[in-house]
């Protein structure tokens, strides 16, 4: 059988697929495939369809969550798949050389790492400080499985020096290009802000100004790199990053760049990058040139316009194959908002065949800066010519009649004159232009609500034209008889809540989608009658309200919310939502904490009854414990969890809890903790990484699936220890089964060492829990490391653990002046202010009536988007960007309110209120404004106070919030005359 | 060639009697994974993803004591929308009964549409995932340990033939051959798989 072959044999190839044997039997044919070409792509196309190869490529591949199942999801697991990508990051961090700055996570050359910015596709992306020129860079790693594969590393160095040679404002700057041992590594500028896919995801579509901005100045990158000989090759918006505070927009990741005369880089059969905005020729796997970036750019245009890419596929080969083959779904079908003529320039750019798009990436540049200056300036400049008129035969010829076929149709000479007459209309002259929140005339009527002159207006838009195009659209969408408003009456407009808003005529309700809203009127409703009683629920004297729409079943005159945004009552019935909850006593009906709720005879959680449980003896712990327990039974949810001691039942943290007889972390006993001082110490991050300790040891809880380390601080380690279970069991009372394996370790300044697991089980089982347990370490080592740094200094200081609380806060690790870029000088206030600031924010924390009227002026100035007016504080009638007058005394029952929502235990108040940071504002008299992004989450980007002669403006922040409060001496009395 | 875990029509009248353990085993080692890859995308923790497998299996079993074969409905098709619905299902039933706040309110329509369109498109990437898996691991026992490496080198771990070759000391030529013929067996496998859901 094993004749030799001089040609070419397709026959041979056959036999050689289709024989059942498992050895590699045909050399001749290997020897020929050494050298043919052509009989190497036959093989594949002959073994099995591109669809094939592709789908082995893509879901073959280890995903994610391989690492973190501890359950045996295996079974289909294939062996050897350990580069999953968290390892991948581990193994960078891994290589780094170790710094003395506890901040700081590695060093790399001269660079001092300070975070992780991302995963490129050819390596990973740290965020670093440059010591020698005080400024921050993001250095690219390579991967260090590919590190070692020397075909990846010439790609590397090439992309490192492709990139470096481009300069120009819209393609990132490469400092430097080195290499140590680590393998090669790119140092680029660090760009501030975030690429334009999270804008993407964050806003929707974008405005038409918008696109061409950033289209143009992208198309002015793409041009500069053309210009080098080098092609992108993966144009997406994950790649376009978006400068803080400027306006503007850079190229990154020339991962798959490569010049257009270097072809020595063979296809190897697979893809690589997100195929969404692929070219159709890369799609085929064909040789490409610019004009495939230009398609790339075509297709990140309509997704900007659209908010989704234009081809979607459930797999990647799908995605390829409708780029190859089909059409978009048109533009204006999706936003009708786009001007037809930026419609036809997208389309143009992604026509299937490269020779009717552009020719270069500076005539797009070129085309969209006339459209852009003509957007901001229609009165005085016009659309580029050859989109304007038709007069121009050659230059309109040029960009429209060469559109594929299909086209153009489309663009028929009077969507043309449409286009025109459309980019007038929506883009008035500027007196018509929004009103922004300081203009003079401008009334702010909170909840986002502003009035100015006849008319309101929502996020920049009056609120009876803002959705007029697609209302019907959207109503058969929602299959609900929606009419937007008409004829609102100014003077008389009232915001209700973020939702429901009303005039002296009728109610309005507002729907939002990401990046548009519609105001609909709600004809049923009664006018006079009409209140909001909770999040998107309100009543009238005929109906209760929920989401828009009436709830006919409920009776208006006894409505009661019960927990809000799920449950209500009224005198006959309870509902959980739209259902009524069976056989609930209206009248005891109430909420206890998380989904438990009681009336006089059950316990329920949800919309369920917990069967057996009595309510009289049932205690829930905390709002984010699911667990809840009488003096028989305990439940997580619905389930009953039977062999605890109920009546000693406590939940610690998690799935970790106690009884009198032990101490439980997922349903498993943890070794000689002692139940009855058991307790959680402090969270070691914000994902419910804890600390917990009896009284002769300490525990680290880690949320992945629940484990649980005993550990012990030495004078220079802290070593780990932890059983490990076998899954699917839980034993109480006591142990049926016995852990599978122990593992230790021991982390010091340099990292982990000594790791060890020991177990009886097989070396190959035995193998992969050591893997398991080396990521886990790994991945959890900042936790860990800060759990050392805490037991260390408590061991100095002998003070008892309960005093670790407050520093085991998160407070240093993401200081709030990230956030802040400011020009402004804040310092220590003195030690008389600061008291007082504490006062009041123990005063809100406890509702502490007394010391709050003391504290607040008679008439605080609250500015717009207090917290307040979150917790039903009316907001004033009248109200500008400086806010408007509140009486103290009304102010009363929000705050109220407020310190019910998250009650501080009283014990910890004086920790918690030690977190805030007070920082004093140097002012002067006059206005203070506060810079843009000031706060970052205010909708009305600038706050004014007015501050006169020895005012005091402070800021009380914690990481994730703050207030802004403004004393005023009055009779020797420091009161808070103002607060946002 | 019956060695496939096969979802297949005889397969469902062992499922529907409640003593055929072995069968049931069987169905649950498909979907287990499938159902916990999804639960895990959608940020669920290990144990409560795990939670939801066996919820959704559940409802499963449940109701497929109740379906009658309808003339026409492929079984994997109704499946897939038992599935589906148990899942929706289960992630609309939130575990916390906290209110979500601040103005950042998306319609209830669509974002319930949202999630089921997501929902069953993660479903068919995931359902496909694991049957190149199950077919993956049967191709590689079925041959040698070389021309599997080719095919896992190359195709899975992305790296150049000549890299493979050289680290499993073979030529190209051999590596091209030998990871062609793994594929043209893994996908007769899948097809097999597929053909078995009819």
């Amino acid at each position: 059988m094993n004749k030799k072959i001089d040609g070419c044999n397709h026959q041979r190839i056959d036999d050689f697929l289709n024989s059942p044997s498992a050895a590699l039997d045909d050399p001749q044919l290997f020897d020929h495939l050494d050298s043919c070409a052509d009989c190497r792509e036959q093989i594949e196309l002959r073994a099995a369809e591109r669809e094939c190869w592709l789908n082995a490529v893509e879901l073959l591949k280890p995903t994610e969550f391989d690492h973190a199942s501890s359950a045996d999801y295996s079974a289909a697991t294939l062996g050897h798949r350990r580069t999953s990508q968290p390892v991948a990051i581990q193994s960078v961090i891994d290589m780094l050389a170790p710094t003395d700055d506890p901040n700081r996570i590695g060093r790399l050359g001269g660079y001092e790492i300070s975070g992780i910015v991302g995963i490129g596709g050819m390596g990973v992306v740290l965020k670093a400080i440059d010591p020698a020129l005080d400024r921050v860079v993001a250095i690219k790693v390579m991967a260090p499985h590919l590190a070692n594969n020397a075909t990846a590393r010439r790609r590397f160095s090439r992309e490192a020096k492709a990139a470096a040679a481009v300069l120009h404002p819209n393609v990132i700057p490469i400092h430097s290009v080195s290499s140590d041992a680590a393998g090669p590594y790119l140092v680029m500028a660090y760009i501030r802000g975030g690429s334009l896919q999270k804008r993407l995801d964050r806003e929707g579509p974008l405005s038409t100004v918008e696109i061409l901005r950033i289209g143009s100045q992208v198309a002015a990158g793409l041009a500069a790199a053309h210009e080098q000989g080098l092609i992108h090759r993966d144009i997406k918006p994950e790649n376009i990053l978006l400068e803080e505070g400027v306006e503007r927009v850079t190229l990154t990741d020339f991962g798959l760049a490569r010049a257009v005369d270097d072809t020595s880089v063979t296809r190897e059969g697979t893809i690589a990058g997100t195929p969404q905005y692929m070219s159709p020729e890369q799609a085929r796997g064909e040789p490409v040139d610019q004009r495939s970036d230009l398609f790339s750019l075509g297709s990140v245009l309509y997704t900007l316009c659209t908010g989704r890419p234009p081809f979607r596929a459930e797999s990647s080969y799908g995605v390829m194959r409708r780029i190859s083959d089909e059409r978009a779904t048109p533009i204006r079908e999706l936003n009708p908002d786009i001007p037809t003529w930026l419609v036809g320039i997208i389309e143009k750019l992604m026509s299937k065949e490269k020779d009717q798009r552009f020719d270069f990436a500076s005539e797009v540049r070129e085309l969209l800066e006339a459209c852009l200056s003509h957007v901001q300036q229609p009165t005085t400049v016009n659309l580029p010519a050859q989109l304007s008129t038709k007069k121009n035969r050659t230059i309109g010829k040029h960009l429209f009649l060469n559109l594929s076929s299909r086209s153009i149709g489309v663009l028929s000479m009077l969507s043309l004159l449409t286009a025109i007459v459309l980019g007038i209309l929506i883009f008035p002259g500027a007196s018509e232009l929004p009103p922004r929140a300081n203009d003079v005339d401008t009334e702010i009527l909170g909840h986002g609500y502003a009035r100015k002159g006849d008319f309101i207006f929502f996020d920049g838009q009056r609120i009876d034209q803002a959705g007029k195009n697609d209302i019907d659209d959207f109503a058969r969408f929602t299959e609900l008889e929606l009419r937007l408003c008409a004829d609102v009456d100014a003077a008389s407009f009232k915001a209700l809540s973020d939702e429901y808003s009303k005039d002296k005529n009728k109610v309005y309700y507002k729907w939002i989608s990401p990046g548009r809203f519609w105001v609909v009127e709600l004809p049923q409703a009664d006018v006079a009658s009409f209140e909001v009683l909770g999040f998107n629920f309100a009543k009238d004297s005929k109906n209760v309200w929920w989401y828009g729409r009436p709830l006919p079943e409920v009776d208006p005159l006894t409505v009661v919310l019960v927990n809000d945004g799920f449950v209500w009552k009224d005198a006959t019935n309870v509902w959980y939502q739209h259902k009524i909850i069976p056989g609930a006593d209206a009248k005891t009906f109430r909420h206890l904490e998380q989904a438990f709720y009681r009336d006089a005879n059950q316990v329920y959680w949800s919309d369920s009854r917990l069967n057996g449980a009595n309510p009289d003896a049932f205690r829930t712990f905390g709002d984010d414990s699911p667990f809840g327990a009488d003096r028989l039974g305990v439940w997580k949810g619905t389930t009953q969890i039977v062999g605890l001691d109920a009546a000693t039942f406590e939940a610690v943290h998690q799935s970790v809890y106690k009884d009198k007889n032990g101490v439980y972390a997922n349903g498993h006993p943890i070794e000689n903790a002692d139940p009855q001082t058991f307790r959680k110490v402090a969270d070691l991050d914000q994902n419910f990484t804890a600390l917990l300790a009896d009284e002769d040891h300490y525990y680290v809880f880690l949320p992945f699936r629940g484990e649980i380390y005993l550990v012990t601080p030495t004078t220079d380690s802290l070593k780990v220890k932890r059983q490990i279970w076998p899954t699917g069991t839980t034993q109480h009372p006591t142990p049926k089964v016995d852990p599978i394996a122990i593992s230790t370790a021991e982390i010091v300044d340099a990292g982990w060492r000594k790791q060890k697991v020991i177990s009886n089980l097989a070396s190959e089982a035995t193998q992969l829990l050591e893997d398991q347990e080396t990521y886990l370490l790994n991945l959890y080592k900042p936790q860990f490391t800060k759990a050392w740094g805490l037991l260390r200094n408590g061991q100095n200081q002998e003070s008892s653990v309960a005093e670790n609380v407050s520093e085991a806060q998160p407070a240093e690790e993401n200081p709030a002046s990230e956030a802040w870029r400011t020009d402004t000088t804040l310092r220590e206030p003195s030690a008389e202010i600061t008291a007082l600031a504490k006062a009041l924010i123990r005063a809100s924390f406890q509702y502490d009536e007394q010391m709050l009227k003391e504290i607040y002026s008679p008439e605080v100035q609250l500015l717009p988007g207090n917290r307040l007016f979150q917790y039903g504080l009316e907001v004033p009638e009248k109200m500008s960007a400086f806010g408007g007058l509140v009486k103290r005394d009304n102010m009363l029952t929000a705050l109220e309110k407020q310190a019910g929502r998250d009650p501080v235990p009283g014990s910890i108040v004086a920790q918690i209120v030690d977190m805030f940071r007070i920082e004093q504002f140097e002012v002067a008299k006059g206005e203070f404004v506060t810079e843009p992004n000031q706060p970052s989450d205010s909708q009305y980007g600038k706050l004014r106070f007015t501050i006169e002669d020895n005012d005091v403006l402070l800021k009380v922040s914690v990481p994730s919030a703050f207030r802004f409060l403004q004393l005023r001496k009055t009779d020797e009395q420091w009161k808070v005359v103002a607060e946002y | 060639m019956t060695e496939f875990p096969e979802t297949r029509s005889t397969l469902l009248k062992q499922i529907r009697s409640p003593v055929n353990r072995e069968a049931w085993e069987e169905f649950m080692l498909v979907y287990r994974p499938v159902i916990y890859r999804i639960a895990r995308r959608r940020g669920m923790q290990d144990a409560d993803a795990q939670d939801l497998v066996q919820t959704v299996l559940m409802r499963v079993s449940g109701a497929i004591e109740r379906w009658e074969k309808e003339p026409g409905t492929r079984f994997r098709h109704w499946l897939r929308r038992v599935v589906k619905n148990a899942i929706v299902t289960a992630f609309s039933r939130a575990p916390k009964d906290a209110a979500a706040g601040g103005s950042d309110i998306q319609n209830l329509i669509a974002e319930q549409r949202d999630a089921a369109n997501a929902v069953e498109q993660e479903l068919g990437i995931e359902f496909l995932r694991e049957q190149y898996l199950r077919a993956a691991k049967r191709v590689q026992t079925d041959v040698s340990e070389d021309m599997w490496r080719a095919f896992e080198l190359t195709v899975i771990d992305g790296k150049p033939c000549g890299e493979a070759a050289a680290l499993i000391g073979k030529s190209v030529g051999t590596v091209y051959a030998a990871r062609s013929r793994v594929m043209r067996r893994l996908r007769d496998h899948v097809q097999r798989l597929e053909q078995g859901g009819s």
